[in-house]
Parts: structure tokens; sequence; C-alpha cells
């Protein structure tokens, strides 16, 4: 963190510093838990480990490739069994802001569940 | 009593009603394509609108396309096969080779994208081009319209609940009227519409008075005030630093993108002619997002500041590490926002449609 310290020159540079230094706080990997809810077939393995620069789209698409689903049959994604994050929102901030002890639960669904 | 309360009222008033004006260019590419000509016939060549900071441009499409480009084809006489009529979905904007995000508030884009608002030299009437075809789906979410916006902003209203209360209850027990009536506000740009419903999701929190008068009083009666009000868990916040590039999004973008191939992979736009791919990546954002408590850690009495947010959005542990509060700049709604602000008076009046914070941070 003392990286931030030192850049006081242009503005710039600070704010280089700055995000340089987050992304070095950041822990590289957070857990992802999958659950299924109603018809949405069960993952073989449902705990993973993700990059936390991913997008939210990134998770999808990688849920769409385990589960075999092809990008015309609907899959409904979710948060928390609350909501769906906009597809550019990156994980990191997701766990940051949802999860419980660095592990974000994303629940998947063939039907809209929540809204 | 009436008299404060509409005084207290007046920044959020004043906020909602913020609005920019705004200068349409058809690109060149796509004018060739409807009309033969990249030079637009007389009085079609711009098209000016004043916009509202807290709406979306998913909602200003339709207009567009309805007031200017359906008029301008058919006094041209040009002929479009019915397969390649202009469709909402296919309209997006872009300001200087970036594509403007369309699921952001657009006085967050034009507060990320202009530069020297924090200067006041701001660029007014803001002039965007507007695309017709090719939508980057790389650099864009596809398919953009007026009930897509809507669904997405319901998400985000969810998304800021659970932030500030820890469910998404207050939203979910809204009835499908109160629903529709708070979504026809953010569409139509209607206070008394939206803040019915507003009031609702997210009452007010502790402190309405004004922002950064004296330290020593917000920290003083900051404790009092809140034992009337209902008190959220915490703020949703978001901080867009700007960076030069290079930095971390180039780690950052490489999953992302091969990604958003994939999902793309469909549409199999050329890109030829695109300025937008070419360019897209000169001005990159680091999007950072976190609930922020009302009070300093360990505090009961000391309100949260935007430095504390700000510190702890990007991991800064050291208290006296301050050297970004001289050198950058926070801007919320055009206004420079003193980094000394209480998070809860701006949770109370600073406050996009979304209930989120939205605060760009750049370099001074």
């Amino acid at each position: 963190m003392s990286e931030v310290t030192a850049s006081s020159a242009a503005g710039a540079t600070t704010a280089d510093a700055v995000a340089a230094a987050a992304a070095i706080t950041q822990p590289k990997k957070v857990v992802v838990k999958f659950r299924s809810i109603g018809n949405a077939p069960i993952l073989k393995k449902s705990v993973y480990k993700i990059s936390s620069a991913q997008r939210f789209q990134a998770l999808i698409v990688f849920l769409r490739k385990e589960l075999g689903y092809k990008a015309i049959e609907p899959l409904f994604v979710y948060v928390n069994s609350a909501f769906s994050p906009a597809p550019d929102e990156t994980v990191y901030n997701l766990v940051r802001c949802f999860g419980l002890d660095n592990q974000l639960t994303i629940n998947y669904a063939t039907t809209p569940a929540w809204g | 009593m009436d008299y404060r309360e509409s005084e207290q009222r007046a920044p959020l008033k004043r906020v909602w009603k913020g609005m920019i004006p705004i200068e349409l260019q058809l690109a060149a590419s796509d004018a060739i394509e409807l009309l033969a000509s990249a030079v637009l016939p007389e009085p079609f060549q711009t098209f000016y609108m004043l916009i509202p900071r807290v709406g979306y441009l998913p909602f200003i499409s339709g207009k567009v396309k309805e007031r200017w480009l359906d008029p301008m084809l058919a006094l041209s006489g040009s002929r479009v096969p019915s397969d390649q009529q202009i469709k909402e979905t296919d309209i997006w904007f872009e300001y200087k080779g970036q594509a403007l995000k369309w699921h952001y508030p657009i006085g967050l884009l034009y507060d990320m994208l202009v530069s020297d608002v924090h200067r006041g030299d701001a660029e007014l009437p803001w002039s965007l081009t507007l695309h017709v075809r090719k939508l980057p789906t790389a650099k864009i979410i596809a398919q953009p319209n007026g009930q897509l916006m809507r669904d997405m902003f319901m998400a985000m209203i969810k998304e800021a609940d659970f932030i500030r209360n820890g469910s998404t209850k207050r939203v979910m027990d809204l009835s499908k009227n109160d629903q529709m009536q708070f979504l026809d506000g953010l569409e139509t740009h209607s206070y008394e519409k939206y803040f019915a419903i507003h009031s609702i999701i997210v009452p007010p929190t502790v402190d309405s008075r004004a922002p950064v008068q004296s330290s020593a009083s917000s920290t003083s009666s900051g404790g009092q005030k809140a034992r009337g009000a209902m008190q959220p868990k915490a703020i949703p916040v978001r901080f867009y630093m700007q960076t030069s590039g290079s930095l971390d999004d180039g780690a950052k973008d490489a999953p992302t993108s091969g990604a958003a191939t994939t999902s793309a992979g469909g549409n199999g736009g050329g890109g030829n002619g695109l300025g937008a791919t070419k360019q897209a990546d000169i001005m990159q954002f680091h999007v950072s997002q976190v609930p922020v408590a009302l009070y300093r850690e360990g505090s009961s009495s000391e309100l949260a500041t935007v430095a504390d947010a700000f510190k702890l959005c990007y991991g800064i542990a050291d208290q006296t590490n301050d050297a970004f509060i001289t050198n950058c700049a926070c801007i919320s709604h055009g206004v420079c926002v003193p980094w000394e602000s209480p998070i809860s008076w701006l949770a109370d009046n600073f406050f996009y449609a979304d209930c989120f914070l939205h605060m760009v941070v750049v370099g001074i």
C-alpha cells in the first residue's frame, strides 16, 4: 500500500498510482459458488476460484460453458438470490459489496426468479 | 417548518433537474449507407436536445429517431429496404471515439468523458456522434432499448437496496403500480412521480444539514440526529478513476474482451471504418464500488467523508496519506465535491436515480 505515498507529481500519476495500489491490494482470486434454482441443472462442481478482475459477463459465459448452454437458451443469473448485476461489473466489486468471507454466491435459473 | 423542509430538499431538486444540451451529428459512414451522401439534407444536419443528467440514453433514442432520423429519411426520399430500417436497438452514441455506455447515467458519462469539468470549462452543447449501425458489442451492452434499460435500472435499484439494508425487500415489496410509476418518473424525468416512490425505498438518512460548514458541528450533532431517521447499514458508492489506461486495464480487459468476443460472435461485425473500435481505449476508468458506512470506523459520531470512502475503496490504510486530496478532484453531477463532504449528506442529496453515489476522480 505504500506505493501510493510516493507519487505526488502530476495528478494523473497519482490517479494511476492509486489505481495500481488498488490492483495490488485486490486479491487475485475470489471464491464463487454457483447454485441452481428451479429446473436449472446442477453443476458437478459448484465452487470455483475465479480471477477477481473478471467481469460478471465472463462469469456468465463460464457458467454457460460449464452447463453446455448455447447463447440462445435462456439463463438468468443472480447474486445472493436478489438481483442481476450489469455484465460489466467486476467480480471484485461484487464480492466486496455482496460477498461473505470473500465468497460470492451466484444463483442461476432457466426462468426469471427475482425479477 | 415547510420553508426549512423545502430548503433542505433544494439541492436534491437541483440535482434531479440538471440538464445537458447535446448536439448530435450522424456518423458519416451511416449517412452514406442511408442516404448515399455523407452530407445530410437541410435542415437535418445537426440535431439538438436538452437531456436530463439523471436519465439514460435509451430513453432518448426513440425521440431522436422519431424527431430527426425518421423525418429526414422520409423527406430525403431515400428508400431503405424494410429489413434495414433503423431500429432503436441499433442506436448508439459516441464521444471522441468512445462508445457511450448506455446503462450509465448521462450525467456520469459527461463527467467521466468531458475533460475539464472540474475547472468549469465544460463543453456545452455536448457534441456527440450518433450511430445507427454496427453497435460495438465488445464495448457496450447489445440491444439497448427502453425496456431493457428499465430492467437494468431495477436491478441497480435492488443492488443499492441490498447495500443499504442487507436485502432487496423494500424494492421487492413495491406494488406493480408503484414500480411502473417509479420507472415512468425516471423515463419522463418527472420529479413528483419518481420521488413519491423513491421516498418509500430510501427514507432520508441521518443528516440533512448543509454539507461542509464546520466539521465540529457535524461530529457533535450527527449522533443525535440518527435516532429519528431510519439508518441504512451502508451507502452504495462507486468511484470512477481515470487512469492512463495501459496500467491495469491491459491485464483487466484481457479476459473480458475474450468473453465479449465470444458473446458477440454471432453478430460478426466487420468493424471497418468504425472509429470507435480503433480509439476506444484512449480513456480508461478504474471502477471501484464499496459499501460505505455513515460513520467512520470505530466511531458512532464522526461522519464518514468522501475522502474516507475513497481510502476504503482503494485500500489506502494509511490515514495520513492524503496525496490524492491535493492531486485529484472528485466530481459528481458536474460539481467538484469537497473531499471532506459527509457521505450521509451526499446520500440524501447527491445520489443518481439508481440510488448510487457515482463519483468521478480525475487528476488536477
